[in-house]
């Protein structure tokens, strides 16, 4: 019983990651309609950007890392303006096979580049976070995620606030169901990509910055976690936010289970045996109603 | 039937370039340009046709090249015998694959047909017994022997490898032409209309993911006996799968040369960047990713438009009548 709840627990805790990653992804997704297949890769250069900023120094405390956490998330969040200024402004219009080479090709060459000039080492920034763990009764909670976990989750609904509530989330969800009707209605559209673009990889960035206290850092960290997005993105329905959430804590839970119960290589098999099931009898998704909606 | 006989020249002349290069290493960069632009031209014939892009066919090299080295190691079958059997098996898992991904579209296809080779993968990895796991399997090298595709020198890979890639190119011509080719390109300009006119959509769909799958088994099998190694982590890799999808869409789809043109791109880069800057570093990844990148913000279509487009505006080349506007 205490094994089905630890796995249960693990699982959740390494979802918050999932989740942020998911989050970002399903919103450029559900906006643009684009894959972006270099998504993992701005996780990786956030992270680099997190252990960069760390490396000035860390104030003394327990929770001293978590200070490069907000610097992290802007820094990327002008990142992914770039990205969207220099090259999906023109991309947009290039229809699906280019859009995927394009991605794919910034995925390639920017993990070669963070080789080129960091080298291909794992790198950890030594701190209190990693491998501290808090215990509930025969429980053991590993801090770093946990700390993750939580900020996912206010994440979440901060994000769920922003879309029903704001006008860029208003604006971002009638563009989501039919970027003609929303542009003949006065929205913008290209101020909902460059908006949506930017918080994508933001939050990425964030992920990254969340997971450098207890979390390797190298050139091909994002693959880890970019495909169980894919797959969450896809369970929870493309294009809705907040089921990506429940996508992304629903990989970690079925990772970790798999991973207690039978055996690591199985454990990749079975979500993606989960994810091929939810893709033939429920391909709108677990979470969304019929219409794919932000 | 002008194609016919220009891949009939372009194949006469790469098989006699190869046999009169002098430096083993060119030789056998060039075998492994020939491998992966015939799995590039297998996968256009599903993704450039269709429209529905695979990130999972090196499945069908996994499979194909498993299953035959394994009834080689434990069985004493020939190669050639069983590649028949490693292709029927890549076959038989592209109609599965494909039936079950019939009705799904754009990036649902995509995941889909990615998750069924990291399945596969993980099976691989799994059944260690069986497969050699995350090791893989070495051939034995014994002694020269056609039958067993066991080769010395690598000269005779190369000339396997060009006459498979002519081979496939031919019948890619003739199929995009065909009765088969025709439907298939109905199906992909509307696939309500095609049923209405009595096409057998879902049939179609499946039959065109199995010739696929057979052609990407066909280089699967020679390519595992050329490399005398079977690494799972490889051959049913998402690297391999995103690799096969680059090239073509690099070279171009809608072009019959494309792929073989995307692969010669990809591999003058690599072996470029891995002799003028070295094997380690991630350079070479660097350089190939982002000429990608800049390819696509250039000419979205590919080097075949590209090239097309350059040669067009050289045929131009007196000055536009005054009026005309210029750009």
């Amino acid at each position: 019983m205490t094994i089905l709840a630890q796995a249960i627990l693990n699982g959740l805790l390494i979802g918050g990651v999932y989740a942020l990653v998911a989050m970002g992804l399903n919103l450029m997704f559900g906006v643009m309609k684009l894959v972006n297949f270099a998504h993992g890769e701005f996780l990786m250069a956030g992270m680099y950007v997190a252990v960069a900023l760390a490396g000035l120094g860390l104030p003394a405390g327990t929770f001293g890392i978590y200070w490069v956490a907000l610097p992290t998330t802007f820094l990327m969040a002008a990142f992914g303006l770039a990205f969207y200024l220099l090259l999906l402004d023109r991309a947009a219009h290039f229809g699906e096979s280019p859009q995927i080479l394009l991605t794919i090709g910034l995925s390639i060459g920017a993990q070669g580049l963070a080789q080129v000039v960091r080298g291909s080492d794992f790198q950890l920034v030594p701190n209190p976070v990693n491998g501290a763990a808090l215990h509930l009764g025969a429980l053991s909670l590993q801090l770093g995620p946990a700390i993750a976990f939580v900020v996912a989750l206010a994440v979440t609904i901060a994000m769920a606030r922003v879309l029903r509530r704001t006008r860029f989330g208003k604006s971002a969800r009638a563009v989501a169901e039919s970027v003609e009707t929303a542009e003949m209605l006065g929205i913008d559209a290209r101020r909902v990509y460059v908006a949506s673009t930017a918080i994508a990889i933001g939050l990425v960035g964030l992920a990254g910055a969340l997971l450098i206290p207890y979390h390797y850092t190298f050139p091909n960290v994002g693959q880890n976690f970019v495909v169980v997005a894919f797959l969450a993105i896809v369970i929870a329905g493309l294009g809705n936010v907040v089921g990506a959430v429940f996508g992304g804590l629903l990989m970690g839970v079925m990772q970790s289970l798999t991973a207690s119960y039978l055996d690591l290589d199985l454990s990749t098999a079975a979500i993606y045996v989960l994810f091929l099931a939810v893709l033939l009898l429920r391909p709108q998704g677990l979470f969304s109603r019929g219409r794919r909606t932000l | 039937m002008r194609r016919a006989i220009a891949i009939c020249a372009l194949w006469a002349l790469a098989a006699f370039a190869g046999l009169a290069t002098k430096s083993d290493y060119l030789v056998s960069v060039a075998t492994a340009t020939a491998f992966l632009a015939l799995w590039g031209q297998s996968w256009n014939l599903l993704s450039g046709l269709t429209g529905n892009i695979s990130l999972g066919h090196s499945v069908f090299v996994a499979v194909a090249a498993y299953v035959t080295l394994l009834l080689f190691q434990d069985a004493g079958l020939s190669p050639l015998l069983g590649g028949v059997a490693g292709i029927a098996a890549a076959v038989l898992l592209a109609a599965v694959i494909g039936a079950a991904t019939l009705r799904l579209k754009g990036p649902y296809f995509t995941l889909a047909t990615l998750s069924a080779a990291a399945v596969v993968l993980s099976l691989i990895l799994h059944y260690s017994e069986l497969t050699g796991g995350p090791s893989g399997i070495a051939i034995p090298f014994a002694e020269d022997s056609p039958a067993k595709l066991e080769f010395t020198n690598v000269r005779a890979y190369f000339l396997i490898a060009v006459t498979l890639l002519a081979a496939v190119t031919l019948f890619l011509a003739f199929f995009r032409k065909s009765r088969l080719g025709f439907y298939i390109a109905a199906i992909k300009s509307s696939e309500e209309a095609a049923a209405a006119a009595g096409i057998h959509v879902a049939r179609i769909k499946v039959l065109t993911f199995c010739v696929s799958a057979a052609l990407t088994g066909l280089g699967g099998v020679v390519y595992v006996f050329f490399i005398g190694f079977a690494d799972p982590n490889f051959l049913s890799g998402l690297t391999l799968s995103v690799e096969i999808a680059l090239i073509a869409v690099v070279g171009g789809t809608g072009y019959l040369v494309g792929p073989i043109v995307g692969a010669v791109f990809y591999e003058t880069i690599d072996a470029g960047a891995n002799a003028f800057l070295g094997a380690a570093g991630g350079w070479d990844v660097m350089i190939l990713g982002f000429s990608v990148v800049a390819l696509v913000m250039t000419e979205p279509r590919g080097l075949c438009a590209l090239a097309q487009g350059v040669a067009a505006r050289l045929a131009r080349r007196p000055p536009p009548p005054a009026g005309e506007s210029v750009r």
